[in-house]
């Protein structure tokens, strides 16, 4: 690595770490708003579904949204990225510092993983507690566990920058949310197993899979739950980094079209 | 100076009169969100839920959606009323009109109830014309229906000033989506009836007759599923509609203190 290489290299350390001390003022706050949706739904879960023939729902649930969560993070993300390059645009400070262009989009990207992952991973031992269950994961693979955040993390910092160059302004948020956002979340078997899916049609079953949020909720099981019926985890790891890859690879390109990039 | 009764009313039409026609450029846009959401959630609840269990179906659902969407739905008001405030203050030039104040501010909790209760109008349509052979509604009355939805309209739209006054700033929006709407609209039997409640925990079914947004689904099931499932819908629209009393005052209270208004 020649001097130049790690001055670029150093410098986007830098913003990452600066990136992180504004993260950790905000922490508590959006873990407690995350909290009250992922704990209350996994309350509801455990206490009231049961009688309406979902049982033992509770850690399916619970998985399924500590794992899709560090999806929100992204799109809160990129509406703060939004907000800033459609009013105060100091993003342009960053764009001027001596890094290549694509680098510091990179870094956002990577920035959104890492604040994804903390807040994901933050959610579990909180779930654990309402669920009043000291092993709700039956089939708990700690290496796995790590693996699936770790790439649906990965995933979520990239898809978060295609977010950031899909919503033109913060009146598209609700659209951003009901056609981009929800479709992939709730299609993607937060509620429901992909095996469940293929028994009632294989077609949609089949079609689902183009939905990366599958890949994800599916990993997220197999690694805790039920690794029998799940899809299987190396190949859901795989199929997240692919898609990982792909977004970062069009969320760099789109964005340094929409800010006039070099 | 008071003003003469029948300007007011006059102003107050012409501006109920605006409001609509604001609501009419967003109604297309809003109607396609809204879709995506009906749609996503009746597919999975009618013909993937059962398979892992759930007793209830799309009926149930779907009569869900319409009263989420007629308490979600005041929020677009809310969002660009706070929007104003935090800039603008357009709301400044109303004040100015010959109308009173807390005339003005019901005025725009009756454009907020308006425009949850028209579009939360379309959704039973819209589930009967996707799934026609797969949703019946034997005990659908149609008069209960409608009320239910006026009922519930003006409670969301009367809450709706309580929400404009406690928000300082737009960013604060979130807080109020996490804190306070999904609390209440989770925990008010979206998934599950008040007497499924009951059975599991009587303290806590009756704890949960001080959450308003209960009387609402409770309201709109008597209406239209099986009477047997929920409570009285008499019960619910007056338990509304004592709701709506003191929201309205303390709502009034709170934006006059806000706007220092008369």
């Amino acid at each position: 690595m020649n001097n130049y290489d790690y001055e670029q290299f150093n410098s986007i350390i830098q913003l990452l770490y600066r990136d992180f001390y504004i993260f950790r003022q905000h922490f508590l706050h959006r873990l407690k708003m995350a909290l009250y949706w992922v704990l209350i739904t996994v309350w509801v879960t455990k206490m009231f579904l049961p009688s309406m023939g979902l049982i033992n729902f509770g850690p399916f649930i619970l998985i399924s949204s500590a794992i899709s969560f560090g999806l929100f993070v992204g799109m809160q993300n990129a509406m703060n990225l939004v907000d800033d390059i459609t009013s105060n645009q100091a993003i342009l400070y960053e764009l001027t510092l001596p890094i290549p262009q694509w680098l510091i989009f990179l870094k956002i990207g990577l920035s959104n993983a890492l604040q994804g992952l903390i807040i994901s991973l933050s959610i579990i031992p909180c779930g654990m507690i309402v669920l009043m269950d000291p092993y709700p994961f039956l089939e708990f693979s700690l290496s796995k566990f790590i693996m699936i955040f770790l790439c649906s993390s990965f995933f979520y910092g990239g898809f978060s920058l295609i977010l950031a160059t899909t919503l033109k302004n913060m009146y598209q948020v609700d659209n951003v949310w009901l056609r981009i956002i929800f479709p992939l979340w709730y299609l993607g078997c937060w509620q429901f197993p992909w095996h469940i899916l293929y028994k009632i049609s294989p077609y949609l079953a089949y079609a689902d899979l183009l939905n990366p949020m599958t890949y994800i909720m599916e990993g997220a099981r197999s690694a805790t739950i039920n690794s029998a019926t799940s899809l299987p985890f190396n190949f859901c790891c795989n199929m997240i980094i692919l898609y990982a890859l792909l977004a970062y690879w069009l969320g760099i390109r789109w964005m340094k079209k929409r800010l006039n990039c070099l | 100076m008071p003003y003469n009764r029948s300007i007011q009313f006059h102003v107050f039409y012409k501006l109920l009169q605006r409001d609509f026609h604001v609501f009419l450029s967003h109604a297309l846009n809003n109607s396609i969100n809204m879709f995506c959401w009906v749609t996503l959630s009746l597919l999975v609840y009618q013909f993937i839920m059962p398979e892992m269990g759930c007793v209830y179906q799309g009926d149930f659902l779907l009569v869900s959606c319409v009263i989420s969407r007629a308490f979600f739905g005041i929020m677009d008001g809310v969002c660009t009323i706070v929007a104003d405030l935090d800039n603008n203050k357009t709301i400044s030039y109303d004040m100015t009109l010959p109308i009173s104040h807390t005339l003005l501010f019901i005025k725009i909790a009756i454009s907020n109830a308006m425009h949850a209760c028209l579009l939360s109008l379309l959704i039973i349509p819209i589930g009967k014309l996707l799934l026609w052979n797969y949703l019946f509604f034997p005990y659908l009355s149609i008069s209960k229906l409608l009320l239910i939805i006026l009922v519930s309209s003006s409670f969301a739209g009367f809450f709706s000033l309580m929400i404009i006054g406690i928000t300082k700033n737009i960013m604060q929006i979130e807080d109020v989506w996490n804190g306070i709407l999904f609390p209440l609209f989770a925990l008010g039997g979206f998934q599950f009836t008040w007497k499924v409640m009951y059975t599991i925990s009587p303290f806590l079914s009756y704890l949960n007759c001080l959450n308003p947004v209960m009387y609402m689904f409770e309201g709109i099931r008597a209406a239209t599923l099986e009477p047997t499932l929920s409570i009285s819908f008499w019960h619910c629209c007056s338990m509304l509609i004592i709701f709506t009393i003191p929201m309205a005052y303390i709502g009034i209270h709170l934006l006059k203190r806000r706007l220092d208004a008369i």
